[in-house]
């Protein structure tokens, strides 16, 4: 088992679940409580990670990136060194990707909690920042957790965005499931079948616990609309 | 009508610079339903502006108007001269500044928070000590020392009530806006609810909105009455005055006025209007108003009973008949007599019992002159005396 890669992934999953908290936030919130009529062109947009080939998603990210781009001549600049084929490039890549699996969950708790609630805490003088840390957020924990294991988890096992933007760098941009395809590839099926076995269980008991914690993950979308 | 009055004091209080509450709303929903009210609260004073009226009629959108929680369609709401909605200006102050106490029917205290957490949530820029200075007097004012450290979910019903109404109360507001406050009570709770919160808003003196679906308790909290109906106001007055004199149909059937019947003047003399109702005569005062019938509107409370001989007595109204239903209420026994019309008389258990009452039973319903309100049957709808039996 080539431990490299097990620790690239797990530190591109955690990095990447920690800023997927603090970008699902807001928009989960904007998601949930907006009465704009367009509003359903950002669910739309949030929601592409889960039906688009990651080969896709890759590959507009890789051209997004790519020293041509406004973006990537910029991060150039300022960076020094250009995005595609690093660590960081790779974390942009998942947080795209992953953008569903954090916002959905936070979106549903958001959305369950009561209204009366909320309508009493302004009433109390509380702005909705204030509001939404004291009322909202306590009582969306689950959702929260949730998020945070989905999207975790759901980097983890990512494969083809990796690939298109991470390449295979050991030690920075390989990841497990890259590891395993260059297991297969090289016909060390003993190799892969470890570290399958490893993602398996991992993946397996990730979700046990997202859904002993909260029956609704997976409803896909739900109670966005009030 | 209340509009008007809103009006009125409206321009009175400008020169004064203190004119309270004036609220003049009309929302209008994506369904159609239309609302439209005027409701006003004077600040100089201990005042309590009850809307009342059946559920459905609109009541809890007036309050969450005043609150800055629902958007106006139509029209304005002051405070003290201080805009707080204005349709067409498009001004809201939002509720975290219009420093109101909003009671939720439902109380919606915060789950994750104690009592004490609850009751200080909306206290800010204290330092610790007067923080907890001030959360403490809450507390003991509404007698809830003892459950500072307890959660919503292990309190009763109406130590919620409390808990909610501390939370409100302890920002001193400038207005309090009751909704439904003790509908979420068992009757007998309520009933002694009552005096324990009329004594506390005379305590505080904040003047208050309240909603209420329940007449006793718009008569025991108000001081001033406004009847929404269906999405208008159909009167305003002192609660006792709207309860004994319904000015009109929807309201004597809002107010639970217990017998309504249309009446037929047949004559006219010192005072008095001799009324055919029915099979039965009936003698009222006269209410100054040309007209050939009338709705007879008689409180059930107004209403005695007499078994056997003939008493003499000064009320005008001996009608003859018989008991035809018998219903226990939490006030005393409803008893319905038939005579020659469908009149109805509170009874207290006590006098069933003395008097023997039973079905079917012969008895004579007494009625003074004055307890019957008349109201001037409209004409262009006519009603028999039976759709209101």
């Amino acid at each position: 088992m080539n431990w490299n890669a097990v620790e690239t992934s797990f530190r591109l999953a955690m990095v990447t679940a920690t800023i997927l908290l603090f970008v699902g936030m807001p928009i989960a919130y904007w998601l949930t409580f907006s009465r704009l009529r367009w509003k359903f062109l950002l669910e739309s947009v949030v929601a592409l990670p889960l039906v688009l080939p990651p080969t896709v998603l890759g590959f507009y990210i890789l051209v997004a990136m790519g020293p041509r781009s406004p973006f990537g001549q910029l991060y150039q600049t300022v960076v020094g060194h250009s995005l595609p084929f690093t660590f960081e490039g790779l974390v942009l890549a998942s947080t795209l990707y992953s953008l569903p699996f954090a916002v959905q969950p936070l979106a549903s708790a958001f959305a369950a909690v009561d209204v009366r609630l909320i309508e009493a805490s302004w009433t109390l003088g509380v702005s909705p920042m204030g509001t939404f840390l004291r009322v909202i957020l306590p009582r969306s924990f689950a959702g929260v957790i949730t998020g945070m294991v989905l999207s975790f988890a759901h980097t983890l096992g990512e494969f083809g965005v990796v690939l298109m933007v991470g390449g295979n760098i050991e030690g920075v941009t390989r990841t497990i499931s890259i590891d395993i395809y260059d297991e297969v590839q090289a016909l060390n099926y003993h190799g892969a079948a470890t570290t399958s076995l490893v993602l398996l269980v991992f993946s397996f008991v990730v979700l046990t616990l997202v859904y002993a914690l909260n029956r609704k993950a997976w409803a896909a979308w739900p109670a966005m609309q009030r | 009508m209340a509009g008007d009055a809103a009006m009125r004091s409206g321009e009175k209080g400008e020169s004064e610079g203190k004119n309270g509450l004036i609220a003049e709303i009309e929302k209008i929903y994506p369904s159609g339903a239309c609302i439209q009210a005027a409701v006003g609260v004077p600040t100089d004073r201990s005042h309590v502006t009850v809307v009342f009226g059946p559920s459905g009629a609109g009541k809890s959108t007036v309050l969450r108007c005043i609150a800055g929680l629902e958007l106006l369609s139509r029209g304005r709401i002051s405070f003290n001269g201080e805009i707080w909605s204005d349709a067409e200006s498009g001004i809201v102050v939002p509720p975290q500044r219009r420093l109101i106490g909003y009671l939720f029917q439902d109380y919606a205290l915060f789950p994750h928070l104690t009592v004490k957490a609850n009751v200080g949530y909306g206290l800010k820029g204290l330092s610790r000590k007067r923080y907890a200075q001030r959360v403490g007097e809450m507390l003991r004012l509404l007698q809830l020392e003892d459950l500072g450290d307890r959660r919503p979910n292990q309190l009763s019903g109406g130590q919620q009530q409390r808990v909610a109404l501390a939370r409100a109360l302890v920002r001193r507001p400038r207005l309090l806006l009751l909704d439904e406050p003790l509908s979420a009570l068992d009757a007998p709770m309520r009933q002694s609810l009552w005096w324990e919160l009329d004594k506390l808003l005379r305590e505080f003196g904040i003047p208050t909105v309240l909603v209420t679906h329940d007449w006793a308790e718009a008569l025991a909290l108000g001081d001033e009455l406004v009847v929404l109906v269906a999405g208008k106001v159909l009167q305003v007055g002192r609660p006792e005055e709207v309860f004994a004199r319904p000015a009109r149909l929807e309201v004597a059937t809002a107010v639970g006025v217990e017998t309504i019947a249309v009446g037929r003047a047949a004559k006219r003399r010192e005072g008095l209007v001799e009324l055919q109702v029915g099979a039965a005569h009936l003698c009222a005062a006269d209410p100054g108003v040309q007209a050939d019938a009338f709705y007879v509107c008689i409180r059930a409370e107004d209403v005695t009973l007499e078994t056997g001989g003939t008493s003499h007595s000064s009320a005008r109204n001996h009608l003859s008949g018989k008991v035809v239903e018998m219903t226990p209420t939490d006030r005393g026994v409803l008893v319905v007599v038939d005579a020659g019309m469908r009149i109805e008389a509170l009874v207290t258990r006590q006098a069933v019992k003395d008097l023997g009452l039973r079905m079917g039973d012969a008895v004579i319903a007494v009625v003074k002159a004055s307890a019957i309100h008349l109201i001037p049957h409209g004409g262009s709808r006519r009603f028999a005396a039976h759709d209101f039996s």
